[in-house]
């Protein structure tokens, strides 16, 4: 029972940016053990969809949440971060298609990309005076002051800098000194936009006469030698690039040249993106390549191929967000199950157990059937005679988290608002739980949301773009994988709980595409699985469907399920008409005949 | 300014003849309603803007190309090709309009245009026009956006297939800085919804037209219900306020737009248009006076193309 209740809601999200270090430190469930390479020296790639948590980790990486973790001050910790967001009309300005193909485009944007860098990491440091560091310490200042005539400027002037002014140096304090050097460099960053805005309307060349500053020549060396500096740690620099998508490609590239240089154990670029990124091709038409070059975590592909794993850490965010709101109970007491259809479930239970024990169980233990049939045949039941499967209810802590689909945001997203509902009923001022009909309700919302809102409206019209098209074929092969895996629950197989499929032959360019679309929104994620037949060998690409629309389908969203080996042709008509498909299938016990060649093989 | 008036009328006011009457092709009805109201002896030479990349506006750029007759030069734009845009009415406005010119009379249909086009074009406009020149715009409004759909249903365009800075307004963007947005908010939520999704801006200025100022009572009704709408969705990303702007006064819009960025001056400000023609000019103006304002534009996926909007018997005018 809980002590004392806040009506603040506990499952606010609140952008990892702009959470205080206090804040974040206390929110942060470590998952580095899932992840040990982004705190490891060396370039990483971090891939996962909007609200996998990627954010949150480049947050609690940050020198003031180390400083909390490790009880010390920045001077000993291992590296030193910097957070770099790459938001979406920062870099990328229309501006800069002037140059495309033909006039040092490379240059002009590696330039507006380290200018862009540079004020973010004197921006970073001088936040450090205000707490971090003895701003006027003889030691701390004379250094500074030696950085900004030995280094800085130096470093500026072989780039074409021209001083003309001694920018209050030498400096009384270190803090005056960031502040000139990112005078500075605000300078020169201002220079090149207005040079590019000139750019807008004109076609023909229009001469730069500005600084030209690179990644070799000056970031690199100036992260580097910021190192020495007394007051930052001796470790290597990360720089945590979030959201590297928004890049345009021309700049994708530039980023991917800094990766090719290798020079990791000074600075380490940490660099997440949204399974957008446009290219790992180079400015010099090389790839960088892992792990050569870089490692990679791909965030949708360990939670869900890994059974507990995710489970275990939602709990601990959960956990924790209900203590910190003073809500001493457990997730799965705040969010119960529908107690009376469990009650049913766990009864169709011991009789799949009772069955087992006479012999005429299919799994190698009771549980293996209980778990792999209960709840699904609980689902059919309602779907025969009934005809009541809209009914099922999604409520429960675990249910919850299935749905989630291994993006922690949804599961806040949800909580949060089934928690407003709660309030906005206004019978209880002391929130304990969230009944079960508010999860399921606003679940079955969230499935219809995220499958409607971003597809938009379904119409018979032509479409407009290719995109407009593209999209429609989305809609269209989720629709018929939706179906048919509530044809594979209602079947009599012996798998049947179904969320995933691979090609058994290869399928065409056009559902490859839709496919990946697919992935980019978040509808599918993609792992691998071992072939266990003879004949190839290897690991295949599974495509796994979101847990976030087993509502629309009526599915069974829990548990890690099997797989169908379906024909590429045979889906790619699913692309168009997918309704007709499933009409083929008439009889769920005819699945096998009509999907695939090969007998269905469990996950694990 | 002048308020709504009559189409019927619009031959009469003194502003005509135009040496330059520009208007935008549109799988709307509403690019016709102001072509076809006009005596064609008033207008000496006309451009007809044609997304080239939307097949539905083809019919209605044949039909004023053939209007306009020997009098009209086609100018393709792209909403795929910001460049290929401004690049083409660069060079058609150049071609009607030099330093030696005589005083140019512009006229602009403004109804029909992207936002993005209409704000290149504007620019464009004003860094040519010199003080002998007038430039003079027309808006026709609507009778009915959705037409004949409930308010809860009506949509006009859906998906976002990117987001960028609209040529010309890229704004002095600071990377230490906050994002604080502007959004005009029609009858886009899902657009305006994904839009902040997508910019995740630290906090947003919502506006919602002033009660009197819609170009129809039944926008009225849909303004306030697609604000609250908007408003909702925004408050799990970013601290929103809410501001009031005419949705027929661009110079109003201008001002509030300006009063809003020297507010939260300490951000970077970001203005997406999303609502009538006449308060994006008025954005474009704010923008243009203030340069720190970054403008940025993101094409639909899908457009309501059957039941887009019904023209009205109404027209707005106003002088640049």
């Amino acid at each position: 029972m809980a002590e004392t209740r806040s009506l603040k809601n506990p499952f606010t999200v609140t952008s990892p940016e702009d959470m205080p270090a206090t804040e974040a430190h206390s929110l942060f469930v470590d998952v580095f053990t899932d992840y040990p390479k982004i705190r490891d020296e060396g370039h990483t790639f971090l891939h996962g969809p909007r609200g996998s948590g990627k954010s949150m980790m480049f947050r609690y990486l940050m020198p003031d949440c180390q400083a909390i973790e490790n009880d010390c001050g920045i001077r000993e910790l291992p590296f030193y971060g910097i957070y770099v967001r790459i938001k979406n009309t920062e870099l990328q300005i229309t501006e800069l298609q002037r140059l495309e193909g033909k006039h040092a485009s490379y240059i002009l944007n590696e330039h507006f990309m380290v200018t862009h860098f540079a004020e973010i990491v004197f921006n970073a440091l001088l936040g450090e005076c205000e707490c971090q560091i003895d701003n006027e310490n003889k030691n701390n200042v004379d250094s500074i002051n030696n950085f900004f005539s030995g280094i800085f400027e130096r470093l500026l002037l072989n780039c074409g800098w021209a001083k003309d002014e001694s920018y209050g140096y030498p400096f009384q304090s270190v803090s005056d000194c960031l502040v000139g050097m990112y005078g500075i460099c605000n300078t020169i960053y201002s220079q090149v936009k207005h040079y590019f805005r000139k750019l807008a309307f004109y076609d023909d060349i229009i001469p730069y006469d500005g600084p030209l500053c690179s990644y070799l020549d000056f970031l690199f060396p100036l992260l580097r030698e910021l190192r020495t500096l007394p007051f930052l740690p001796a470790g290597p620099i990360f720089l945590f690039i979030d959201d590297a998508d928004n890049l345009s490609m021309t700049q994708t590239k530039i980023l991917n040249s800094w990766v090719f240089t290798r020079s990791s154990s000074e600075v380490s670029l940490k660099i997440s993106t949204q399974l957008d990124y446009k290219t790992f091709h180079t400015i010099a038409g090389k790839t960088i390549d892992t792990p050569h070059d870089y490692s990679e975590v791909n965030i949708s592909t360990i939670y869900t191929s890994k059974k507990n794993k995710y489970l275990g850490r939602v709990k601990e965010i959960i956990d924790k967000r209900l203590k910190l709101s003073n809500i001493n109970i457990t997730s799965e007491e705040f969010f119960p199950v529908n107690e009376k259809q469990e009650e049913k479930i766990l009864k169709i239970g011991q009789k799949l157990r009772e069955k087992w024990n006479k012999g005429e169980g299919k799994g190698h233990r009771p549980s293996d059937d209980v778990v792999r049939y209960a709840r699904v045949d609980y689902i059919k039941s309602r779907a025969g005679s009934l005809k009541s499967s809209h009914t099922y209810s999604y409520a429960g802590f675990y249910q919850q988290v299935h749905l989630s689909s291994g993006i922690i945001r949804y599961f806040l997203d949800a909580a949060k608002q089934m928690y407003s509902e709660v309030v906005a009923d206004g019978k209880d001022q002391h929130i304990e739980f969230i009944p079960h009909n508010i999860q399921n309700k606003v679940s079955r919302k969230k499935a219809e949301e995220f499958l409607f809102d971003e597809l938009g409206k379904k119409r018979k019209d032509q479409a407009v773009t290719e995109m407009d098209d593209k999209l429609e074929k989305l809609y269209n092969l989720i629709h018929a994988l939706g179906g048919l895996f509530r044809k594979c629950l209602l079947s009599s197989r012996s798998e049947r709980k179904v969320f995933s499929f691979a090609f058994s032959s290869q399928p065409p360019d056009e559902l490859r595409e839709v496919i990946e679309l697919g992935e980019k929104y978040g509808y599918f994620h993609k792992s691998t699985i071992g072939r266990k037949d003879s004949r190839s060998g290897g690991r295949t690409r599974l495509y796994i469907l979101s847990r976030r629309l087993a509502p629309i389908y009526t599915l069974d969203p829990t548990g890690f399920a099997g797989y169908l080996f379906i024909k590429g042709d045979f889906l790619a008509e699913a692309l168009y008409k997918p309704d007709s498909l499933l009409r083929r299938i008439k009889d769920p016990d005819d699945l096998e005949k009509s999907v695939q060649p090969q007998q269905l093989r469990l996950f694990q | 300014m002048d308020l709504a008036k009559k189409i019927d009328t619009i031959n009469d006011h003194p502003f005509w003849p135009a040496t330059l009457f520009i208007c935008s092709s549109s799988f709307e009805q509403r690019c016709r309603t102001i072509p076809d109201a006009i005596n064609q002896n008033l207008i000496e030479k006309a451009l007809v803007i044609e997304n080239e990349n939307i097949e539905q506006v083809r019919d209605n750029a044949q039909y004023l190309r053939d209007k306009f007759t020997n009098k009209g030069t086609n100018v393709r734009t792209s909403t795929a090709d910001p460049i290929k845009t401004a690049d083409s009415l660069i060079k058609a406005i150049k071609n009607n309009i030099s330093e030696s010119s005589p005083p140019q009379q512009i006229i602009v249909d403004i109804t029909t245009f992207t936002h993005e086009s209409l704000l290149i074009l504007l620019n464009l406009l004003i860094i040519v026009n010199r003080e002998q020149d007038s430039v003079i715009l027309l808006y026709n409004s609507a009778s009915d956006y959705s037409i004949d759909s409930p308010v809860n249903e009506k949509w006009l365009s859906s998906g976002i297939s990117q987001v960028r800075t609209i040529l010309g307004y890229s704004g002095d963007v600071k990377p230490i800085r906050k994002t604080h947005l502007i959004l005009f908010v029609g009858y886009e939520f899902t657009r305006a919804s994904k839009l902040i999704e997508l910019l995740e801006p630290s906090t947003i200025s919502l506006g919602y037209g002033k009660p009197g100022t819609a170009t129809s009572e039944k926008h009225e009704e849909a303004s306030e219900y697609f604000h609250q709408l908007v408003r909702g969705m925004a408050m799990k990303y970013a601290r929103v306020n809410s501001f009031a702007f005419s949705c027929s006064d661009p110079f109003d819009v201008k001002a509030t737009i300006l009063e809003k960025a020297a507010e939260f001056n300490e951000s970077n400000v970001i203005v997406a248009p999303m609502n009538t023609k006449l308060s994006t000019i008025g954005i474009g103006l704010a923008a243009i006076e203030n340069s720190h304002i970054q403008l940025c534009y993101a094409p639909a996926v899908q457009y309501n193309f059957t039941n887009y909007s019904l023209p009205s018997d109404f027209y707005y005018i106003f002088k640049l």
